[in-house]
């Protein structure tokens, strides 16, 4: 199963405790906040536009999520969300480095799929070292061909995978 | 009352802990289940106990004796595979240790006991995945039960919960945790932030894993087991028998430590995971989220089934340890008794 980015703009009270409000419903149903920001600019006498970008696993969550804020009194102005999205997350282990991760990478996107985030553990040259990658695609068929790829370079550099 | 006159072949942890359940559960089978179970032999590599009465051995002194070739029933030099054939018994009970290469010396027993008209009841992996789809066969052919919960999974009752209570579910894939040795290396690496090479030490230490862990570290014991799983629970009867060769097996020995410190900043944990799913069969580490209920901790093991009507369904138990498997080598002494119990009032 995929996930979805949301983006949600509520009208909130320009008074202390209304940001915790609003969080509270959309953590509840299981959204992942990647991030806030006030729109000052647009800002009225006693309220302010704010705008919150979440993953969501269950788009059935979304009016759940709408409902709650509504009767926390909390005013609704309008959401979009992004086509799903599939999410993996991958190891390697192994000389990463010195077996051209740019190569790597390279393969991994030829895929048609994007590396959202590498993340590397490096320790002396001789030792293995540990790569953590985010692959996200929009079909989950464009991961199964990524991740038999994968295994194939693994093979090749003798690389240790292990899949989310 | 029934008698279930038993030989037993294996005399190590598992086979001592049967007989320490047998003595324990004695009432327990007369007054629940109308058993009355005589152990009439016990075989070792080098002979065996051989009872001269039709109440069968004292398991108690052959439990309690310091040495066993001064017990009055030892036999020195006596072969199980010689005696079985000529042995009156119900069941023979076979617990000697797993032999993954040619399975034996089990395999003959086994061979021996269904050939000669007795039910078997195994704890032993290694015929099983040497010749199983031979061992099937020998025992349909010659009327037999031949069961093997212990086999997998020690305590958990995995083939009975697959065979009896999802009757109405076809089984998609099996997904687990199968080894409990790596699993508490795993485990530990997590837990107290140690390297692959400590977790192992102190597993050896704790006598979860023997001197040479290749056994269990390189997957083998796991694949074993996923093969035994996937020709009883997930093989059609007009499918083909897999073979061991044809599972894909990586060992955990490279598994760093950064690795799992990676991992758990996502609530993700490295688990050695075998899977058996569409038609791919794999041993190896898995990322899984912290709170599936496949991901257990220390020696545990874990076995989810997916299903077409039931879901997925996790079973989670101690998947060794003598007194553990010695259980379901008693409930498929019950199960097999009750079997037979039925077929005889139809009769």
């Amino acid at each position: 199963m995929g996930s979805y980015n949301i983006r949600l703009e509520l009208e909130l009270k320009d008074t202390p405790g209304q940001l915790l409000m609003a969080l509270e419903p959309i953590a509840r149903f299981g959204g992942n906040i990647r991030g806030i920001y006030h729109e000052r600019e647009r800002k009225e006498v006693d309220s302010l536009p704010v705008v919150f970008l979440f993953e969501l696993e269950d788009l059935k969550n979304l009016s759940r999520i709408k409902t709650a804020l509504e009767d926390k009194g909390i005013k609704v102005i309008k959401f979009l969300k992004d086509a799903e999205i599939f999410k993996k997350i991958v190891l390697l282990i192994g000389h990463v480095f010195a077996t051209n991760i740019l190569d790597t990478l390279d393969r991994i996107m030829a895929c048609g799929v994007r590396v959202r985030e590498v993340y590397a553990m490096i320790n002396r040259p001789e030792d293995p070292s540990t790569v953590k990658l985010f692959i996200e695609a929009d079909e989950q068929k464009k991961l199964d061909i990524t991740m038999e790829e994968l295994e194939k370079i693994c093979e090749e550099k003798n690389l240790m995978l292990i899949k989310s | 009352m029934a008698d279930v006159r038993i030989i037993l072949v294996g005399f190590g942890t598992v086979g001592k802990g049967f007989l320490n359940v047998v003595i324990e559960k004695k009432s327990f089978l007369k007054e629940i289940y109308g058993l009355n179970l005589h152990i009439n032999a016990v075989f070792k590599s080098d002979g065996g106990f051989i009872s001269n009465t039709n109440t069968g051995l004292d398991i108690q002194s052959l439990l309690s004796i310091k040495d066993y070739k001064e017990h009055p029933q030892w036999v020195k030099d006596v072969k199980a595979y010689d005696k079985i054939p000529e042995m009156e018994a119900d069941i023979v009970v076979e617990l000697t240790p797993t032999n993954i290469g040619d399975g034996e010396p089990g395999l003959g027993h086994i061979r021996q006991a269904l050939k000669s008209g007795k039910d078997v009841v195994t704890a032993n992996k290694g015929p099983l995945v040497v010749a199983f789809q031979e061992l099937i066969t020998l025992a349909e052919e010659n009327k037999r039960f031949l069961h093997y919960e212990g086999a997998v999974g020690g305590a958990i009752p995995v083939f009975s919960l697959a065979r009896e209570n999802l009757k109405s579910s076809k089984i998609i894939s099996i997904e687990g945790i199968l080894n409990g040795t790596t699993n508490f290396i795993l485990s530990r690496m997590v837990s107290e932030k140690i390297p692959f090479e400590i977790a192992l030490k102190e597993a050896q230490e704790l006598g979860y894993a023997e001197r040479d862990p290749s056994y269990d570290i390189d997957g083998i014991d796991a694949a074993g087991k996923l093969l035994i799983l996937t020709n009883t629970i997930l093989r059609r009867p007009e499918e083909r028998f897999v073979k061991f060769d044809e599972i894909k097996i990586e060992s955990i020995r490279n598994i760093t430590q950064e690795a799992v410190e990676l991992a758990e900043e996502n609530n993700l944990v490295i688990k050695h995971v075998a899977s058996a799913k569409e038609g791919k069969l794999e041993v190896g580490p898995k990322l899984l989220p912290k709170t599936s209920p496949l991901a257990v901790s220390s020696t545990l093991n874990s076995i989810t089934f997916k299903s077409d009507l039931a879901g997925e369904i996790t079973i989670i138990g101690e998947g060794a340890g003598g007194r553990e498997t010695a259980s379901a080598v008693l409930t498929d002494i019950i199960t097999i008794f009750k079997k037979r119990i039925k077929t005889k009032n139809n009769n």
